[in-house]
């Protein structure tokens, strides 16, 4: 009897030890609702101190260019433990300003009004370049960092994508044949440089990223003619051999850190250091960002100059088709799908990845419980 | 192993940049669109063995369609999704190599729902070479 009794105070002591034993706080990879997790989405342990992306990496299959797949070389079992370094990477601007226009200023002042360059003085900076921005996605930091960079609205629509990601649920422009967007422009392969102005040219896999840099001094266009547009609009200026731009209008989407909005505007610098373009770029969109945001830039020459590897001209519908707003209809006439129709595209959306992901959401957690999880 | 190409990249930055995401400190890549491919069962790999239909040598993904005999002797039109046009040309791949009526063998990972797709891994062309 003595040990039946001591058995059972053992086993008492042992329900009452683990009720009071604290249950380890959720992780993005363990939670069942994020939205009430808020207060630890700026902890490094939420994301078991994953960067974002190595969460991206638990869904994406990266090409190895050539050498085999991403999916084995970067793509990491989710819920594993990152490598984030908090520190690793600033995120934030170093300079005073709080808007892009006066950061433009400042530097076209102190290169006293831009210094006016003729076809025998303009840097040369012509080859085939690879790069672009430097951590801008949050780089080496644990995805925290980033969530500490953007405001609360953005901080939770960031947590529902990198979550969703880490799960699989990926929603991404190009698979839809949308544009990439602002950043997407970011990585030139070509500098075309003259006097009056600087065209920077890439191809993508399915689309091709164009932007317009007017250095001939004639500004923005007028207020009332402002509208938004993909990659912004660009003007810039040379403070002798280096290139500053400013860019307003852009197309409110998903890249860099995060959403951004219409009112994102930038301010870039380049400079070509032997074979390298050396550059930064700061970002300023208040309604995203607690604080401006600061990135590197960083060029190479390609040194790949096979003609079979020549830039191609690329629309995502080559292979992936037309889009879903017109179709043919049951009178094999060419019609259009309108609002309430299945597969209707709501071109006014400004979030179309909003729709995708909350439906994805409700669909994941359908399936994890109908999976027992 | 092969893989297909997330849509949209920088053509350059994706050969020059591959371990952006592992490393987390290269050069970002300046799309951000990347086309999750959760639809293919990555742990699985099966071979396939068909008669090449076409071959669609295009971007975003190099595509190549295969007639194929079914268990129950029916043919079906099995397709297989690839790299991009420039991975495909690094990995020697070119417009030429896979012409109709070549009889291919391919491993892939094949689509989880079971429909006859795969993600291209390796392909033992008609000439007996092996791209991979």
């Amino acid at each position: 009897m003595r040990w039946i009794a001591a058995l059972l105070v053992g086993m008492s002591l042992s329900v009452l030890a683990s009720a009071q034993t604290p249950s380890a706080p959720p992780t993005i990879f363990t939670t069942r609702d994020f939205h009430q997790d808020r207060d630890r989405w700026t902890d490094p342990a939420y994301y078991e101190n994953n960067t974002v992306g190595q969460l991206r990496g638990m869904a994406i299959d990266f090409d190895s260019g050539g050498r085999g797949s991403g999916q084995e070389a970067s793509a990491r079992a989710r819920g594993s433990k990152g490598t984030g370094r908090v520190g690793a990477l600033n995120l934030a601007s170093p300079y005073p300003f709080t808007n892009a226009w006066d950061h433009y200023q400042a530097w076209l002042k102190d290169a006293r009004g831009g210094t006016r360059h003729t076809k025998n003085t303009i840097p040369d900076w012509s080859g085939r370049w690879a790069g672009g921005p430097v951590g801008l996605d949050g780089g080496p930091n644990p995805a925290s960092t980033v969530a500490a960079m953007l405001t609360a609205e953005y901080r939770e629509r960031f947590v529902q994508e990198v979550k969703a990601a880490a799960e699989g649920r990926l929603w991404g422009p190009g698979s839809f044949c949308l544009p990439g967007g602002f950043f997407a422009s970011l990585g030139a392969e070509e500098f075309i440089v003259t006097p009056d102005r600087v065209w920077t040219l890439a191809a993508g896999n399915g689309e091709n990223y164009i932007r317009w840099i007017y250095t001939d001094g004639s500004g923005h266009t007028a207020k009332d003619s402002e509208f938004v547009k993909w990659h912004g609009e660009s003007i810039g200026f040379w403070d002798r051999d280096a290139l500053i731009v400013h860019t307003n209008q852009i197309h409110g989407w998903k890249g860099g850190l995060s959403e951004f909005t219409d009112n994102l505007e930038t301010v870039e610098r380049y400079r070509r250091v032997g074979d390298r373009i050396e550059g930064e770029i700061t970002l300023y969109d208040p309604a995203v960002f607690v604080r401006p945001v600061h990135a590197t830039m960083r060029f190479r020459i390609d040194p790949e100059t096979r003609p079979e590897l020549r830039p191609l001209y690329n629309t995502c519908t080559d292979t992936n088709g037309p889009s879903a707003k017109v179709f043919m209809d049951e009178r094999g006439i060419l019609n259009e799908r309108l609002p309430g129709d299945p597969l209707f595209w709501d071109a006014t959306d400004p979030r179309p990845w909003r729709t995708y992901l909350d439906e994805s959401d409700k669909r994941y957690e359908r399936y994890r419980s109908t999976q027992g999880r | 192993m092969n893989g297909p190409a997330p849509v949209c990249y920088i053509r350059r930055m994706k050969r020059t940049a591959l371990l952006t995401c592992a490393m987390a400190l290269a050069v970002a890549s300046p799309a951000l669109s990347h086309h999750s491919h959760a639809m293919f069962d990555h742990s699985k790999e099966i071979t396939i063995t068909g008669t090449v239909t076409e071959f669609a040598y295009r971007n975003p993904h190099v595509l190549l369609y295969l007639s194929v005999k079914g268990d129950n002797g029916e043919t079906v039109r099995y397709e297989i999704e690839m790299s991009n046009i420039s991975n495909t040309v690094t990995r020697g791949i070119r417009p030429s190599t896979f012409k109709p009526g070549d009889v291919i063998t391919a491993k892939v990972h094949p689509l989880k729902d079971g429909r006859p797709g795969g993600n291209y891994v390796t392909i033992v062309a008609a000439d007996g070479k092996t791209y991979d």
